[in-house]
């Protein structure tokens, strides 16, 4: 079922109209209509065998809270009946141990369910165990990393105190399988999400008109740019020789970069739309991540809610962790910028190995993940370096000039990242990266495009995409400046915006129409 | 009331007032039928006027009243093959053709059940090729003979069609389900002002869609009851850019497929209505192109059909005396042209006539599980096809493939083509199939072939670009 479909649309309309309706006539229970609308979403579109992972990791983050809560109270009881202070010291060591072997069995229980899922037959593989990484006919449930770090940080957030713990076990399956991030995200926070589907939701408080601007924008995305581009990329990365020329590369890689961003970001326009038609917004996970100006920058806008799922569960545990505080007081011998960067550097590597990782275990993603922490954590070293630097050049007397020169910084370090998340061999990646910068022959592209399968029609109709792009972008820059781009085009005339629908409409229709052969689902939907 | 800080500094910098509910929903009831109204204006300028389909719905809707007892169903290559009248004047049988263009095979069966449903036909020829039942079903077809369909229905049928389109499992998924809602996206003339232009000329002049079909098809001419077909002749040098492999791919029949196919089967037979499922003719070697996979995936579908109880013919394994296409019959690698099917409905005629008998026609053709037999009955060059190599030193070699019968001894000639056209040889005949070009050459190689013992010129060629 692709989101932009009669049968999506035809769903999302029964869940609205029996979720309203509950809501008037029993709105304690309204949220159970959400419930059996998301399991209900998991079994059309992923497949009901892998509905017990699901079903299993809610479980575990559900249960495992509860016996941390009793255990928190059984914990205040023995300290309150100790007799003395190193008895109640002592109590509540015990319970501590206790707690935290707790945390740890259940993280292993979810975690280990994610890694057998997605690792363990590419591990076979990569040993020379398995045939090929798919040889196990292992099921990837829909969006398993997703509502696996989800639940996650339900578990550690209630571990931390920050909640009280759902007992209702049905309320926290909800809470997991919120069907419209069940696809790719974004990963939501149980603070921010649980309320909101628990709570009463009338109708009327609905932003529509929004919900549907929003949803269009993400299906231009995802099919005039996303949909558009993903045959020509695949041609030219299907076929990488020792004498691909340097610039098919980057036009492959650039073309890479739009359709990554229109197929992710698109399809995360689209789910958000729908869970506010239910009133429930969702986080945010993309800030205009081509405007950035640093790498880092990059990273706090692009997939925001796995970076800050990163940040809170890795980096700042690591970070102040006892080895790394003995490893940056060491530092610091050498000086207070390295004393307190260096074991940020080395959180942001950790970081940015896992997020390779979680992309796949083959060796080009860890490379990905690898080249990301390793430019971040130098930039960082390197700080007081290209301050100094900007000092001497007196770039603050041209602050627009210099924040676009380090926007487009950052779009080419970011591109060259990329160039070890498409290229699925790290070799070739390699091979790509050096005729980039040794063998551009710009004159051979045409001829080598040619041989790779690309059709003169395939390049006439990237004006299509181009089209799609220069408006995304320029929405961008007015989104960028504070503008409220959504406001604007629901205050102007309703003719013009019909005039305005249709020709965004007629994008979509001619693109889709021309993509036949595209499968409807999304990149990040089996990660 | 808006409540984000966006919100109330739009409305506070166009100094507006919130608008009611009321307004809203006047509003976007004039957003909506502006859509429409656009979605209107573009399906009457870029939606096809005059296309296939719709021609055959027409005048299937003006044959109301007249007989029909067999009809054809299927894709082009079954819109070219069969000649009603020829069929007609040697069966005695009342045929029409409901094959379109890219007729996808749920669409093949709407067709047949119609026929069923109207004229009570007792015959139903389904003409199929490798590609009906290899490759996904293409949405644009389905939108254009659905299209086609509602033309002359009344609304609320048409309205049923159009839904019955939308929720099909084909669409009902997928994005084409809402995107079928703008029919001109899918069934739209060339995107250039000057076709764009004389398509609305063409819906302005008052001409009916037969007569614009004509414009449209150049070439095209309708010979009545259903059937319309093109005289042009296949030029076998382009052998290697005509193959349907080259054209579309090589995969297995698809499962999908198959069960439409039986979904035809069953309706005829509850019906009491015959079925026929006709492989259609094609050159040699766009049968030859496809290799093993050819008879392993065409004895999949012959079995299907067979233990359904229909009758399956395969019209490139037919025995000569039975039926021998001639080199002029094709007007491309897949279709007939107007000749080719006068020929070929002449020899079906006969194949009907023996079924009607009560006579085995399996027996009238070769059979896939004896494919080297068929290999070996094929006494001509069907076509050459070429291949260029690089060296690591630059030399270019050049490498003839022929389409042949195994029995068929072939010899080569290359001969260097300059830009003028002259002629220089490179190689003269000989049973080599490649030769090295000398360094330096421009132009194209002319790969000659025939078969060892003929002295003509060349019986099959094909030309070969050099790099430059």
């Amino acid at each position: 079922m692709d989101l932009l479909s009669l049968s999506f649309i035809l769903f999302l309309a029964v869940s609205l109209a029996a979720y309203y309706l509950v809501g008037r006539i029993a709105p304690r229970v309204q949220w159970v209509v959400l419930l059996a609308a998301s399991l209900a979403f998991y079994c059309l579109v992923g497949r009901w065998q892998t509905l017990a992972y699901m079903l299993a990791c809610a479980a575990v983050t559900w249960a495992a809270p509860l016996a941390l809560a009793r255990m928190d109270e059984r914990r205040r009881a023995e300290r309150a009946s100790a007799p003395d202070r190193a008895a109640r010291r002592a109590a509540g060591a015990a319970w501590g141990r206790r707690r935290r072997a707790v945390l740890a069995a259940a993280l292993a229980a979810c975690l280990g369910i994610l890694a057998y899922l997605k690792y363990w037959n590419v591990l076979l593989f990569e040993a020379g165990l398995a045939a090929s990484p798919t040889s196990l006919g292992l099921l990837l449930p829909l969006g398993v990393s997703f509502y696996t770090f989800q639940a996650v940080s339900y578990l550690v957030d209630a571990y931390n105190g920050r909640f009280e713990p759902q007992r209702n076990f049905a309320k926290h399956l909800l809470f997991v399988s919120w069907f419209p991030q069940v696809i790719q995200g974004p990963i939501n926070r149980y603070a921010d999400l649980g309320p909101q589907l628990l709570g009463y939701r009338g109708a009327r408080s609905v932003r529509w008109g929004r919900a549907a601007l929003r949803f269009g924008y993400g299906a231009l995305k995802k099919y005039a740019i996303a949909n558009m581009l993903a045959g020509t990329v695949d041609k030219v990365f299907s076929g990488v020789a020792p004498d691909v020329p340097g610039s098919a590369v980057a036009f492959g890689v650039l073309l890479y970069s739009a359709q990554q961003y229109g197929d992710f970001s698109g399809g995360i326009d689209m789910v958000r739309a729908a869970s506010a038609l239910f009133g429930v917004d969702m986080a945010e996970n993309f800030r205009r991540p081509y405007l950035s100006v640093s790498l880092a920058d990059f990273w706090r806008r692009w997939h925001v809610t796995l970076g800050a799922w990163m940040r809170d569960y890795v980096f700042f545990p690591f970070a102040v962790s006892r080895p790394m505080r003995a490893l940056g007081a060491a530092a610091s011998r050498l000086g207070p910028h390295l004393g307190r960067t260096l074991p940020a550097c080395a959180a942001n590597l950790l970081v940015f190995l896992l997020v390779g990782l979680w992309h796949g275990a083959e060796p080009h993603y860890v490379a990905w993940g690898l080249y990301n922490g390793v430019v971040i954590a130098l930039s960082d070293l390197l700080a007081p370096a290209f301050r100094r630097a900007r000092e001497a050049l007196r770039v603050g007397a041209w602050p627009r000039a210099h924040r676009a020169l380090c926007v487009v910084r950052t779009f080419l370090v970011v591109n060259i990242g990329w160039y070890f998340d498409r290229v699925y061999d790290l070799g070739d990646s390699l091979l790509c990266l050096r005729n980039t910068f040794a063998d551009f022959a710009p004159q051979r592209l045409a001829l080598w495009l040619s041989q790779a399968g690309v059709r003169d029609s395939d390049l006439k109709f990237m004006v299509l995409p181009a089209v799609a792009c220069l408006f995304v972008f320029v929405v961008s820059l007015l989104q960028e400046n504070g503008v409220d781009v959504a406001g604007r085009v629901l205050g102007w005339n309703c003719v013009v915006r019909g005039l305005f629908y249709s020709a965004v409409i007629g994008l979509i229709v001619v693109t889709c129409f021309l993509t036949q052969d595209a499968a409807g689902g999304f990149m990040y939907a089996n990660f | 009331m808006p409540t984000s800080k966006g919100e109330r500094t739009a409305h506070a910098a166009r100094g507006a007032v919130p608008r009611s509910r009321r307004r809203k929903v006047v509003e976007t009831f004039v957003v909506l039928a502006v859509i429409v109204a656009v979605n209107a204006l573009c399906s009457f300028a870029l939606e096809q006027y005059g296309s296939l389909s719709s021609v055959m719905w027409s005048e299937y809707r003006a044959a109301a009243g007249e007989r029909v007892d067999t009809v054809v169903v299927g894709s082009s290559t079954a819109q070219r093959a069969f000649d009603p009248q020829v069929l007609d004047a040697d069966l005695g049988t009342a045929t029409f053709s409901m094959a379109t263009p890219a007729q996808q095979l749920d669409d093949s069966y709407t067709a047949a059940r119609q026929a069923i449903e109207d004229h009570h036909v007792r015959r139903v020829i389904l003409g199929v090729d490798y590609e009906s039942l290899s490759l996904e079903n293409w949405a644009g077809s389905h939108v254009a003979f659905a299209r086609a369909k509602m033309q002359g229905e009344p609304l609320p049928q048409a309205v049923a069609d159009y839904w019955g389109l939308l929720v099909s499992p084909v669409f009902f998924g997928r994005a084409d389900s809402l995107c079928a809602l703008f029919p001109w996206g899918y069934n739209h003339v060339k995107l250039d002002p000057g076709s764009v232009a004389d398509n609305v000329r063409e819906r302005l002049s008052g001409d009916n869609t037969l007569e614009a079909a004509k414009v449209v098809n150049g070439g095209w001419t309708y010979y009545g009851r259903g059937y319309g077909n093109y005289d042009d002749v296949i030029d076998y040098a382009r052998a290697r850019e005509s193959t349907s492999v080259a054209l579309h791919g090589l995969s297995d029949f698809k499962e999908t497929c198959l069960d439409q196919v039986e979904a035809i089967v069953r309706l005829c037979r509850e019906n009491g209505v015959q079925l026929v499922v006709v492989v259609t003719p094609r050159p040699a070697f766009n049968v030859l192109a496809y290799g093993e996979r050819y008879p392993g995936q065409m004895a999949r579908l012959q079995q299907l059909v067979e233990d359904e109880g229909a009758t399956f013919v395969d019209a490139n394994l037919l025995h000569a005396e039975t039926y021998s296409p001639q080199d002029a019959d094709f007007g491309d690698g897949e279709h007939l042209n107007r000749d080719g099917a006068a020929r070929f409905s002449r020899a079906f005629a006969t194949v009907l006539q023996a079924l009607d008998a009560g006579q085995d026609v399996s027996s009238l053709s070769h059979s896939y599980g004896h494919w080297d037999q068929y290999l070996a009955s094929i006494r001509q060059i069907s076509a050459v096809a070429s291949r260029l190599d690089v060296g690591d030193g630059g030399d270019v070699t050049v490498t003839a493939q022929t389409y042949t019968g195994t029995d068929v001894q072939v010899e080569y000639r290359f001969l260097l083509v300059d830009k003028d056209g002259a002629t220089t040889l490179i190689q003269d005949w000989s049973g080599s199939d490649s030769c090295n070009v000398p360094r330096g050459s421009r132009g194209k190689v002319m790969v000659c072939a025939r078969q060892v013992g003929s002295t003509a010129d060349y019986e099959r060629y094909c030309m070969q670009g050099l790099p430059h």
